[in-house]
């Protein structure tokens, strides 16, 4: 399978080399950013950042196709440890048959979502989890893939080869475990592996009617949203269980078979979003896990799950030409208790209020302010605030404050918004555009 | 008894002089259609000037394509070039005859198509004075006609029109000049009835696609006559009669 991978992408890279060049365009920016998190009476760890990130983009037409390029560096003054460098889309698109299948291989980011802070449909690419909660970025994912139009939409068929790793917040990050994270395995057919290629499947049919577009999704593949953190090597003595060396920082993501929709549907003035999702592990490994709250060494297996998030979005126009758009959001897992949920998703059982002013003058003047509530687990509030603005036509600033009210009441039920109490933050970025 | 005093109703309120100026606004209405059809696709770039009340510019500048579908609404796409932070954002439209259009914008930085709701088409374009509905294809079904007046030493006939499906305006006052068969100024009016923005054409140029020839204007001036904000759009290396592959007013080949 790997040659015919090879061998594909090597064929797709070829044809613009030989075909006659159409455009070549470059963009990108260099964003400064500062960001000041809350006094915690001087414990150890980074309490602040001062980055900078570079984007670039290139993208080049051929009389064969197109050839994407978008990748980003990010060096941090105050915390090394946020220092990285990847790819988020590389790849070659050629289209055949008079435009009908196009075909594309190459390292790409995916968005299957609809929603604005809550995303089951999304789960493909590998995560940076040092980035923001709602808006997660996201690290290209090598991809091999053939589109063709059907009926009033088109049929993707997917194939990725292989497994990116996420990226996890060092242990001195206020938006980390507190512990430093090893490199990941998976866990295909009960069995643990490190193997980084591995043949990962899906189909994504999108169709647009009656003023709606619907996406349905079949995937199998390794799950990269909820992995178990801990240890598959343990053995079980008459104390308990014992992890092999006592390590049990090392994340286990699944193989899983996932069904799912999403859709965007105008209805009156409304713009209604819904996202569902059916997943199956397809193993039981055990795992040895660290209780943080009770320091005991337990058992844990992946739970199959559905969730489902649904969303209102109205735009409201001011007399003075601005413009408010309202969004309202909510996620919910059926499947399980109240503190299964939360081991699963932060957003179990969420409600989401948003409203976005965009003064709409020359200089993209906007604030946007939400919170998000858990309706189940008591005291867990995230509430934000952000005003954007370009100073002139390349630069552009943003500042804001992201505030994470949610206290530890129980110290054996320690999950949720919880996990994140000690990263309220404020933050400044300004954005060179070129 | 009820049934008599219905009829005289009816008969009272008929007025042959209102139904006349309607079959002549639509007449007009059809002559510009058809004096701008068959145009068979469009390529242009855009310049797009923003004035603040206080007399401050700022440009925009984006890439068009536009399909015409034969029996149905045109089919745009827009590439935003410059500002810098918004290069690579798309906005597909596809209008339709007598229905609401459809509106798509792919955002690059979160890679995503969103779907803009038919009824939000009064949002100001890149925060312009235009707004999504002004530039839209302006399909005849949409709107009820009324002819007010032909001024034949200055050649241009005045109409209003006024919509019949969802629209951020009450009515629409058209001055359409009969050598370009194009209007030269929109008054438009806000849902309470009182003049919101003027709209002014300039810079006509003929084209010849197939043998027909038809003007457009280069240059629309808007005023907000509300706020004194003003916009103007310029075209730029305008090519008319241009084959477009339909595959390109797509929703798969925003991304």
């Amino acid at each position: 399978m790997k040659i015919i991978i090879a061998s594909v992408c090597l064929l797709l890279i070829l044809l613009p080399v030989k075909g006659k060049t159409k455009s070549l365009e470059s963009s990108g920016k260099i964003e400064f950013q500062l960001r000041k998190f809350k006094d915690n009476n001087d414990e150890p760890g980074a309490h602040a950042g001062l980055g900078v990130l570079a984007k670039l983009k290139i993208e080049s037409s051929y009389s064969f196709g197109h050839l994407k390029f978008e990748g980003l560096s990010f060096v941090d003054a105050k915390d090394p440890d946020r220092n990285k460098m990847f790819i988020e889309d590389f790849f070659i698109n050629s289209s055949f048959f008079n435009d009908e299948l196009v075909i594309r291989a190459g390292y790409q980011i995916f968005n299957w979502s609809d929603l604005e802070v809550f995303h089951p449909a999304d789960v493909i690419n590998s995560i940076d989890y040092d980035s923001d909660l709602e808006s997660l970025d996201k690290k290209g994912e090598l991809t091999l893939s053939m589109e063709y139009p059907i009926l009033s939409g088109e049929v993707t068929l997917f194939l990725w080869p292989k497994i990116e790793k996420s990226i996890y917040p060092s242990e001195n990050s206020r938006l980390g475990l507190g512990t430093e994270i090893a490199d990941p395995n998976w866990v295909i057919d009960n069995q643990v592996v490190s193997k980084q290629w591995n043949n990962q499947f899906g189909i994504l049919v999108n169709q647009s009617i009656f003023k709606g577009d619907y996406k349905f999704h079949y995937i199998k593949h390794i799950d990269r949203k909820t992995p178990i953190i801990g240890n598959h090597s343990f053995a079980m003595t008459p104390v308990g269980t014992i992890p092999e060396n006592n390590i049990v920082n090392i994340p286990y993501y699944y193989e899983v078979v996932q069904f799912g929709f999403s859709l965007q549907q105008e209805l009156g003035d409304f713009l209604l979003k819904i996202e569902a999702i059916d997943k199956n592990y397809q193993s039981t490994k055990q795992i040895a896990i660290l209780n943080t709250a009770t320091s005991a060494i337990e058992l844990k297996q992946p739970l199959d799950y559905q969730e489902v998030a649904t969303g209102l979005e109205y735009n409201y126009y001011h007399e003075n030409s601005s413009e408010s758009t309202f969004l309202l959001e909510y996620s919910f897992i059926p499947s399980h208790g109240k503190q299964l949920r939360s081991d699963i998703s932060v957003f179990q059982n969420d409600f989401f209020f948003g409203h976005r002013y965009n003064f709409n003058n020359s200089s993209s003047r906007e604030l946007f302010y939400g919170f998000i509530i858990d309706l189940e687990r008591s005291n867990e509030l995230f509430y934000t605030l952000s005003y954007s603005e370009r100073l002139w036509d390349n630069l552009k600033i943003k500042f804001g404050f992201r505030i994470y009210d949610a206290p530890r009441k129980n110290e054996s039920e320690v999950g949720g918004m919880q996990l994140l109490e000690e990263a309220d933050q404020v933050y400044i970025n300004i954005s060179n555009f070129f | 008894m009820t049934n008599i005093i219905f009829l005289l109703i009816v008969i009272l309120s008929f007025n042959p002089g209102d139904v006349l100026a309607d079959q002549k606004g639509i007449e007009i209405a059809t002559i510009v259609r058809d004096a701008n059809n068959n145009f068979i696709g469009e390529k242009s770039k855009v310049e797009m000037i923003l004035i603040d009340s206080h007399g401050e510019k700022t440009i925009r500048e984006m890439e068009s394509k536009v399909l015409e579908i034969p029996g149905d609404g045109d089919r745009s796409l827009s590439i935003f070039l410059t500002p810098f932070d918004v290069k690579g954002t798309k906005m597909l439209t596809w209008s339709h005859k007598s229905t609401d259009d459809e509106q798509w914008l792919y955002l690059p930085s979160f890679r995503r198509v969103k779907r803009i709701n038919s009824r939000n088409k009064s949002s100001s374009f890149m925060g312009s004075e235009f707004s999504y509905e002004d530039l839209g294809s302006q399909e005849i079904e949409k709107y009820n006609y009324k002819f007010i007046s032909d001024n034949s030493e200055t050649n241009v006939w005045a109409i209003e029109r006024t919509p019949k499906v969802s629209s951020g305006y009450s009515k629409q006052k058209l001055f359409i000049s009969k050598k370009y068969n194009n209007s030269i100024k929109i008054e438009y009016f806000d849902r309470k009835g009182e003049l919101l923005k003027v709209a002014t054409f300039d810079k006509f140029k003929q084209y010849t696609v197939n043998k027909k020839t038809m003007w457009r204007s280069n240059i629309i001036h808007m005023k907000n006559i509300q706020t004194n904000k003003q916009s103007i759009i310029t075209w730029k290396d305008r090519k008319i009669g241009i084959k477009h592959k339909k595959s390109i007013f797509n929703k798969r080949a925003l991304k």
